[in-house]
Formats: C-alpha cells, structure tokens, sequence
C-alpha cells in the first residue's frame, strides 16, 4: 500500500505559480491580484490543510469499516488508477453540485469562491469546514466497490492539483479538443462567475464531459461581450479572515433559528438563497428574472429610446 | 520539531511573503467610481435586480447611493480592485454633518461608508432614516 500524499509534493509548484502569475499580473493585468485578498486566501489554504489533519480522521475510520464489508477486491492492479481516477472525478462532479446546491454544503463550500478574484491563489482557498458537511459520503460506493481508501485519496489529491492550474485569467483558451473534454481555465471563470447567466454551471473537476452529460454546462461568452465578475451573489466587502470561513454558516444557523419550525430543515437542505417567504432569491430565481428581462429588453429595444428621458441615470441594460 | 510543525512554519512564512510580493508589486490599487453612468452599472452587477433610477457619487469617488423606483437604496463602495454593494435594510444608521454623511449597514461586517455629498448628504440621511422594514420580511 504506498503512502505518499501528491499534495504535499505540488505545494512549492502552487507557490512559484502563483508568483509567476503576480509577475504576470505586474505587466498586463495589476487587478488581478490585491494583497489583502491573497493573504485571505492563502491563509484559507493553510487554515484548511491544518482543519484536515486535524478532522479527516473520522472519514479514514468510516473509509475503512466500508472497505471491511467492499462486494469486490480491486486491489492495486494498474488499471485501477485510471479507472479510479475517473470515478473519483465522477464522484467530484456530485459533491460539488451538492456544495451548490445544498446550504448545508454551501455553507462550507461557499469560502471557495468568496474572492472576487480569480487567480491561482483563488485555488487555495480551500474550506476548513468540509468535514461538517459529510460529503465524504459520495466516495462511499466507490470505497463498497473494492477500491482502497489510499488509491481513492491519492487520485483526489491528483484531481485537486489538476483543478489549481484552471483558476486563472492569464489563460484565454485551450485547444478544441482539450476544451472539449477537459475542465479549463475557461470552464472554470464560468463557474466562478456571478453573472446570473452562469450561476451554478460547470461543476466539473477535470473532465468538463459530466457537466455536459447532465445538463450542467455553459460555454463562456467573449469577455467583450458579456465580461465576468467573480464571487458570491452577495459580495462580503470584508477581507475578515474568519468573518469569510463562517458567514454562511452563521447565516444559515440563524436562518433555521428564527424560522417557524416547518421550514427549519429546508434552510438546511434547500438552495442557497431560499426563503420560506420568497423574500430572497435562488440561482434559478435570479437566472429566470434575468432572462425575462432580457426578454423584455429585446423585445421593447425601440422603446428604449422614448422611455430614456424618465430614467436620465439609467442606461439600457447588456448582459449582466 | 516534528516535520508537520515544520510544514506548517514554512506555508505560513511562504504566504506572508507573497502577500508581501504582491504588495511590493503594488497589485490591486483602490478603484474609483468614475462617474453616475458608472455607478448604475456597478449597482446592476452588484444585485442584476436593483435597477437605479437615481445616483449621488461621492466627491471623492470612493463611493455612492443608489436608489431604485422602489424606493430601495444602494450603497457602493470599493472591496480591493473591485466594488461591494449593499441594498440598506431597516436598521441602518446614518449621519449627516458638515456635507458628509456616514453610514453604516446593518449588516455591520460590511463596514461604515463615509460619502461627501455635499448639499445633498441632509436629504439622503432622511430617506435612509426612514427606510421601512420590507412587508415579507
């Protein structure tokens, strides 16, 4: 059984990347990086690692005990890699949905993307909160099936490295081919994005085929047509370390406080956003009112003109 | 000192001293809202469903209020190289003097704004006084 964590080895990579990108950043684009939001994130990364240490034991123990009862033994034969590099991959596609579109799980995976950059820095903002959510759970089938907890952990951490590359902006787009099989750089803005167009789109690790599989995919728009802001819906306009790791969380656990207690278990389970009095607005929400009015824009364009003197400050909307 | 305690030195020296790169790179300048035009586009990316019929910009550009025909008010400001807004709730203070007003959300991690709106600062303070809790809250 080898021991051997990829992750630790890719660290001094993610950190001469990430200074090679501030060298970018320095001549063609200074606002990709800001200090303060670097630091966050970084200390999200490290804050995480130690939270995993500290934390992952428990998913080990529940690992093991399902591998004493696995219906086959798949053992260390070499075409197990791949193919468990492909399930795990598989396996990624779903926890990440769930992280979206569950508030229990968004509440963790939410410090992910709480920058409204996208650098690679933004790849290590990873949560400290994930073992709360119990998403370990979806690698279960894969651990009842006769692959080995290490072998499931070793590709993930190989999933994990793929996925720093994509977290930048200096990166327009790939080969054809590769964007057509493969998460990108270019996928990926499109999954951190906040325009209602994009929300909750492309949860792929690193074969963007399963976002396309079930319905999930969204090609991005040149960036003069419709350019990317990056972030939460509701942007946190702190650079508060722990404010970050803990607003949803927070958030979600006065949500159920004050809720009447029919409703308490749809905070924790529904969308992000969902209220029992409509008073927030979903993704699917926020998508369908943009789309009507766009819709509406489209459709009363040489109205516009007339209706402009009432508005003197209201310029005509574009895509958002 | 074991070799986990050592790592962990080591990452938090190595992101202390990128930090410090990206700061000596002067990454990330504080952005200015360059006019109303571009205030009404910040507060339609901020929340694609407050649409602003009115703008006041702060003197200096650091920030702005914008209210929509609902008669809900926006406040603008800048986070880093981007901008935050907020929609002010209920609950919210505000404070006029000298043609600078303060303000301070509700949601208070969002931090005190401090605009220079000149004559306009009194009357501002007014409508963020009187701001009504929404009926479905």
């Amino acid at each position: 059984m080898p021991d051997f964590s990829p992750v630790d080895y890719a660290i001094p990579g993610f950190v001469l990347l990430v200074l090679a990108e501030m060298l970018w950043a320095r001549w063609k684009r200074p606002q990709a990086y800001e200090p303060r939001d670097t630091l966050v994130s970084l200390a999200f990364g490290l804050g995480s690692t130690v939270a995993g240490l500290l934390l992952g034991g428990f998913a080990l123990l529940v690992f093991l005990a399902a591998y004493d009862v696995r219906l086959f033994t798949i053992g260390w034969e070499w075409w197990a890699w791949p193919l468990c590099f492909v399930l795990d991959d598989l396996k990624y596609y779903w926890v990440h949905r769930f992280g979206h579109r569950s508030r229990w799980f968004w509440a963790s995976h939410v410090n992910h993307h709480s920058s409204q950059h996208y650098n690679l820095s933004t790849a290590l903002r990873q949560t400290w909160t994930g073992a709360f959510t119990l998403g370990f759970v979806f690698a279960l089938p894969l651990v009842l099936l006769g692959f080995h907890p290490v072998m499931i952990a070793i590709c993930g951490g190989f999933n994990l490295i793929y996925q720093f590359w994509i977290h930048t902006e200096a990166i327009d787009r790939m080969p054809r081919w590769f964007e057509a099989v493969m998460n990108t750089p270019s996928h990926h803005r499109v999954h951190h994005a906040t325009n209602p167009r994009y929300l909750d789109r492309n949860y792929a690790g690193v074969f963007i085929v399963w976002d396309k599989l079930f319905g999930t995919f969204e090609a991005e728009r040149p960036a003069e047509e419709e350019p990317i802001r990056y972030g939460i819906v509701k942007q946190l306009g702190s650079f508060n370390l722990l404010w970050a790791v803990f607003h949803e969380w927070i958030g979600m656990l006065g949500d159920i406080w004050r809720a009447p207690w029919k409703h308490k278990l749809s905070y924790l389970l529904r969308e992000p956003g969902w209220s029992h009095d409509g008073s927030r607005e979903t993704s699917d929400m926020i998508r369908a009112r943009w789309e009507a009015q766009q819709q509406a824009v489209a459709g009363t364009a040489g109205d516009e003109v007339q209706s402009a003197p009432q508005k003197p400050i209201a310029g005509p909307r574009r895509a958002a | 000192m074991d070799s986990q305690t050592l790592q962990l030195i080591g990452s938090l020296a190595a992101i202390l001293v990128l930090a410090g790169i990206a700061w000596v790179l002067r990454l990330g300048q504080t952005p200015r809202i360059e006019g109303e035009a571009r205030a009404v586009a910040l507060a339609r990316e901020a929340d694609s469903g407050f649409d602003p019929v009115e703008a006041a910009l702060s003197g200096d550009g650091a920030a702005a209020l914008l209210a929509d025909s609902q008669g809900r008010i926006m406040v603008l400001r800048p986070h880093g190289t981007h901008f935050a807004g907020r929609i002010l709730d209920h609950g919210t203070r505000a404070a006029a003097e000298g043609g600078m007003l303060t303000i301070i959300p509700a949601d208070r991690r969002y931090g005190p704004v401090t605009l220079d709106l000149g004559d306009s600062a009194q009357a501002w303070e007014s409508r963020i006084q009187t701001l009504q809790r929404p009926l479905n809250a």
